[in-house]
């Protein structure tokens, strides 16, 4: 296992490093130059000296790259202008909410698509199966932003069921250990806290649900019905299981590898979710943090956060990687 | 692994060698083994270039004629095409009537940016449908029906516009790393390797943020929307023709050509190419829907087209967002507007994908 | 099961027909009006070429068509007990236990992420109530009886690190772990290689005698059948063309079709050089039955007759059927 870990690992290198030139360059491509991206409009001439200073510009442009990828590797991303701190402490901060928001999405995305998939392909061409098909085209097809808007009018606004604006009640009794703030409730055992901060994530986690529940239910959908067709859930059948077993152990421990597999690509889909709806629920997070940058022209915050996503997607990856060759035993002989 | 060994593909992707032996005609039923970074989305893009592959019906029908004849049958597909078409009406005409001609001057139409209105605009009031104005007004007092007639042309541009970038770049890297492949031969392996990884990289960012990232060197216009959305979708419609080609360049008829002395770069541009070109068409009908959705995100993060003068239904619902509490219906028109008409172009997409597909036949 | 009492024979089907039906397409018979006894402990074949309808059959048996778009009318009676009407649930108790099944393709027919001992064990856990530990140990001594080398290390192992020949002892290992009373072998040796088929055969031949086990061999080589079917039925395009017992079907074969299938055997004794005697077009070449015999387009003693309408299943003095209004008797009499 830790032989497969490395090698995977390793098979990552170069397209991180292709990834760091592409960066390098669209920086260097900004309108402007890099010194007015840095810093923005108003910075001062000895400033813009000292940025220049610090990537380099009078240097050659191969010593430049070496520069920008030590930075990368010490995490510097430099300073957001908006904010006038380092990036890196702005996304620490930030990203706890951010991950309550994609585990709470992840979360309803699989409870709901799984079984909604499940049953849509045993009862093929049946109103559920429509309904599912239909449902999972139409979330794909509803821009995510407007889906929060809409959540937010209806069962925040006219019913008033649930709270639309930021990750917890403003005032309420909270000790924050993580800033995982359901988790800091549950390991304070302050419930309320913890409830309250749960109810917060339930209308964003729908709405960044939306994309991810699409493909997960069309995925396990088209994937129980081709393993359906199996010449083993035939011979399981004819062995007279039961169809709790026969569901179990024959038709979704092998309709789910793909799904499992589509879930690491959904990571994407998540954080370009977060950056589309935190902002609707003013959530503290991430995404709404790299919408305000995207509106200011924050450079620094984006390149810290389109490294951020690549991060995100090695470790996710790597994540499926293993939890796959755990569940298909020919992954693992080789 | 022991399950097909004579289907495994020496040509494939290098990286793909280590990990992907025995799955590698998609038509078996083996789940594909993980592999690094954005490579599963690869695969999956992959299966629906192998299923272009798939030898006809045995009544000896071609796949194009069999898949037009489910395709007919397919009420997926009809609703898509009525969709479509009705949008691609308006589209076409509806520029011609903001403002109407004198004969349909009967009509409550407008110029799209004429602020006929402006006078009945208030803060905190925008007044709803009347009679003069069937959609209501929006903040600057302009005709919300006629900007929707007029800015569906902007929209279908923008699909079109995005898709056909997206299309031709895609299926020129494509199409080379394909050829490459197919001909062979070190230095071919090497440029369909090279082209790959870098096309892999880029299937690992957000298609969103990719386009963002585009249209942040671009500048406001909406010449940079479309390219930012095209550049977005570059990496699907690369990665899908290349598998397609392998998978054609590994069907008998090539055989059989290049053992009559065909020449290869002539199998390749004059069989394996054409025949490769189904699933990439699917996608393409796919790509216009979330390109019109990837432009209402980018219009929404403030990169969208700048020129009110052209009114684009992305555009008008990112508006809608500051006068949400006055008038909600700012935003359901040009959202209802998007949804169905991406709605079309899934339902589409999605029926002749199932047409290509022996498998979701059953 | 109350089966003491019962002394017919063990699987009775009378008039199956099976009609697959689906929107917008036009109907396919797929069976129609099979009739055939299995006694207990005989070994009776099902023969044809592809598309003639014995898998379809077989499944038909079982209750493994898929439930809609199929119609099943007609009778299956399992010792006694009709299967075809039967409660979905009791039906299932019966199947793996007293019924069990060997497929073709052992490599398809066996879950790819699941251990073998897990797929034995399974069926013992389902039908015996044994507890994992014990249904895991007779598991391995199933694997053993199937002639599996080092059973316990494999019942770890899963399908894709066996041989082809092994996958297939494994599934016999499931289908007999209950001991069933009567064995459906669908093809069980197309998908390997003709030594490994040899020993399957074998290994088939000698579960059967010792377990005291019916079994319905499916097969489109009479070479398979002639050695080890009591009696066989020869099907075409969903109907029985011949049946009779093994000596007098291979002595004097009544059906063109039979002769035929016989015919294209490659035979060792026969004079060097002398060529193959393939049988003409294919099963697609077939009249709808109402219209006449469904093989008359392919048939070399075809008459005039043979269009006039369905022909009747003719018995023949030495119990064997045939449905054939000008049948090959000249060979009649000449021993095997």
């Amino acid at each position: 296992m830790a032989r497969f870990i490395v090698r995977r690992l390793l098979q990552l290198i170069p397209t991180l490093f292709g990834l760091s030139i592409l960066l390098f360059v669209w920086l260097r491509a900004l309108p402007g130059g890099p010194e007015t991206a840095l810093l923005g409009e108003r910075g001062t001439p000895e400033a813009r000296a000292a940025i220049r200073e610090q990537l380099g510009l009078d240097q050659p442009i191969y010593i430049q790259y070496i520069r920008y990828l030590r930075q990368l590797l010490e995490l510097d991303f430099g300073t957001s202008t908006q904010t006038r701190r380092p990036v890196l402490e702005e996304f620490l901060t930030r990203f706890p909410g951010t991950l309550e928001l994609a585990v709470v999405a992840m979360v309803i995305a699989i409870a709901a698509g799984i079984p909604l998939g499940y049953l849509a392909a045993r009862r093929r061409g049946g109103m559920l199966d429509s309904l599912v098909v239909g449902g999972s085209m139409i979330g794909i097809a509803t821009p995510v932003f407007f889906l929060a808007f809409v959540l937010k009018w209806i069962f925040g606004q006219n019913l008033g069921w649930l709270p639309t604006i930021g990750r917890q009640t403003p005032g309420i009794n909270a000790t924050h250990v993580t800033n995982l703030f359901v988790l800091d409730g549950i390991l304070t055992r302050e419930w309320d806290a913890a409830w309250d901060a749960l109810v917060h994530l339930i209308l964003p986690g729908v709405a960044v649900a939306s994309i991810p529940f699409a493909v997960i239910v069309r995925m396990t959908r088209a994937s129980v019905l081709e393993v359906l067709g199996e010449d083993y859930v035939r011979t399981a059948e004819a062995k007279g299981l039961t169809t709790r077993v026969i569901r179990g152990r024959h038709v979704l421990r092998n309709a789910l590898l793909p799904v499992v597999t589509a879930i690491g690509l959904l990571a994407g889909a998540l954080l370009s979710g977060a950056v589309l709806t935190e902002t609707v629920f003013a959530f503290n997070g991430i995404g709404r943090f790299v919408y305000d940058a995207i509106r200011n022209a924050d450079y620094p915050v984006l390149m810290g956060f389109i490294s951020f996503i690549a991060f995100t997607f090695v470790m996710i990856n790597l994540l499926v990687d293993i939890s796959y060759s755990i569940i298909d035993p020919r992954v693992r002989v080789r | 692994m022991t399950a097909e060994p004579t289907q495994q593909d020496p040509t494939q992707h290098p990286t793909q060698d280590a990990v992907d032996s025995g799955a590698s005609r998609g038509l078996s039923t083996q789940p594909r083994p993980p592999g690094p970074f954005g490579q599963r989305r690869a695969e999956r893009i992959d299966r629906l270039a192998e299923l272009a592959a798939t030898p006809p019906d045995e009544r000896g029908e071609s796949l194009t004629r069999e898949t037009f004849k489910r395709l007919r049958r397919s009420p997926m597909a009809i609703a898509g095409s009525v969709v479509i078409a009705i949008f691609v009406v308006i589209a076409l005409v509806g520029p011609l009537l903001t403002p109407p001609p004198a004969w349909l001057s009967f009509l409550p139409l407008y110029g799209p940016t004429a602020e006929v209105g402006l006078d009945q605009i208030r803060p905190g009031h925008i007044p709803g449908n009347s009679a003069d104005h069937w959609f209501g007004l929006d903040h600057l007092g302009r005709d919300v029906l006629s900007r929707m007639l007029f800015g569906a042309r902007t929209t279908l541009l923008v699909g079109v516009v995005a898709t056909m970038i997206g299309f031709t770049v895609g299926a020129a890297i494509g199409g080379l790393a394909g050829a490459a492949n197919a001909l062979g031969g070190r230095v071919g392996r090497w440029l369909d390797t090279t082209l790959m990884r870098g096309i892999d990289m880029l299937l690992a960012m957000p298609p969103l943020l990719l386009a963002f990232s585009v249209a942040a060197v671009l500048g406001r216009s909406l010449l940079a929307v479309m390219i930012a959305v095209g550049v977005a979708a570059v990496p699907f419609f690369a990665r899908l023709l290349r598998g397609s080609m392998i998978a054609q360049a590994h069907r008998d008829y090539v055989l059989a050509a290049s053992s009559l002395g065909v020449r290869r770069p002539q199998i390749v541009l004059g069989h394996v190419l054409p025949n490769s070109l189904a699933p990439v068409i699917v996608q393409a009908t796919l790509t216009l829907a979330t390109a019109i959705i990837e432009a209402a995100g980018l219009s929404f993060l403030g990169l969208g087209n700048p020129d009110s003068r052209t009114p684009e239904w992305g555009t008008m619902l990112a508006q809608a967002q500051n006068q949400l509490s006055v008038r909600p219906e700012l935003a359901i028109y040009p959202a209802v507007a998007i949804i169905i008409t991406a709605l079309g172009f899934t339902l589409l997409g999605e029926a002749m994908r199932e047409a290509l597909d022996p498998k979701l036949r059953r | 099961m109350q089966v003491e009492a019962y002394d017919g024979p063990l699987l009775e089907v009378s008039d199956l027909s099976v009609t697959f039906r689906r929107r917008g397409q036009r109907d396919v018979h797929a069976v129609t009006g099979v009739s055939f006894t299995v006694e207990a402990g005989e070994v009776v074949g099902l023969v044809g070429e592809s598309g003639c309808g014995k898998s379809v059959t077989a499944l038909a048996i079982t209750g493994l068509l898929p439930p809609r778009g199929v119609e099943v009318t007609g009778s299956a009676r399992f010792a006694g007990a009709e299967l075809l009407t039967m409660d979905p649930k009791q039906r299932r108790d019966l199947r793996g236990r007293d019924i069990a099944m060997v497929f073709q393709d052992p490599i398809s027919s066996l879950n790819p992420v699941v251990p073998i001992g897990v797929q034995v064990a399974e069926v013992l856990i389902r039908h015996r109530h044994q507890s994992r530990t014990v249904a895991q140990r007779e598991a391995a001594q199933l694997l053993d009886r199937v002639g599996i080398p080092d059973p316990n290390r494999r019942l770890k192992e899963y399908p894709h690190q066996l041989s082809g020949g092994m996958r297939q002892r494994a599934l016999i290992a499931m289908a007999i772990a209950c001991q069933p009373r009567l064995l459906i072998a669908d093809e069980p040796t197309t998908a390997l290689d003709v030594t490994i088929q040899a020993q399957i055969l074998e290994l088939l031949k000698e579960l059967v005698r010792e377990l005291n086990t019916a079994l319905i061999m499916i097969t489109h080589d009479l070479g398979v059948v002639a050695g080890m079917c009591d009696r066989i039925n020869v099907l075409y395009a969903g109907k029985v063309v011949e049946t009779a017992a093994r000596r007098p079907l291979f002595a004097a074969p009544h059906h063109p079709y039979t002769v035929g299938l016989l015919n294209s055997i490659p035979r060792l004794d026969a004079p060097r050089g002398e060529r193959l005697h393939p049988i003409p077009g294919s099963v697609r070449d077939l009249l709808p039955w109402p219209e006449g015999c469904a093989y008359a387009p392919r048939c070399t003693r075809r008459v005039e007759q043979c269009l006039a309408g369905t022909p009747e299943l003719i018995p023949a003095p030495d119990g064997r059927n045939y449905r054939c209004v000008n049948p090959d008797l000249e060979r009649a009499g000449v021993p095997a």
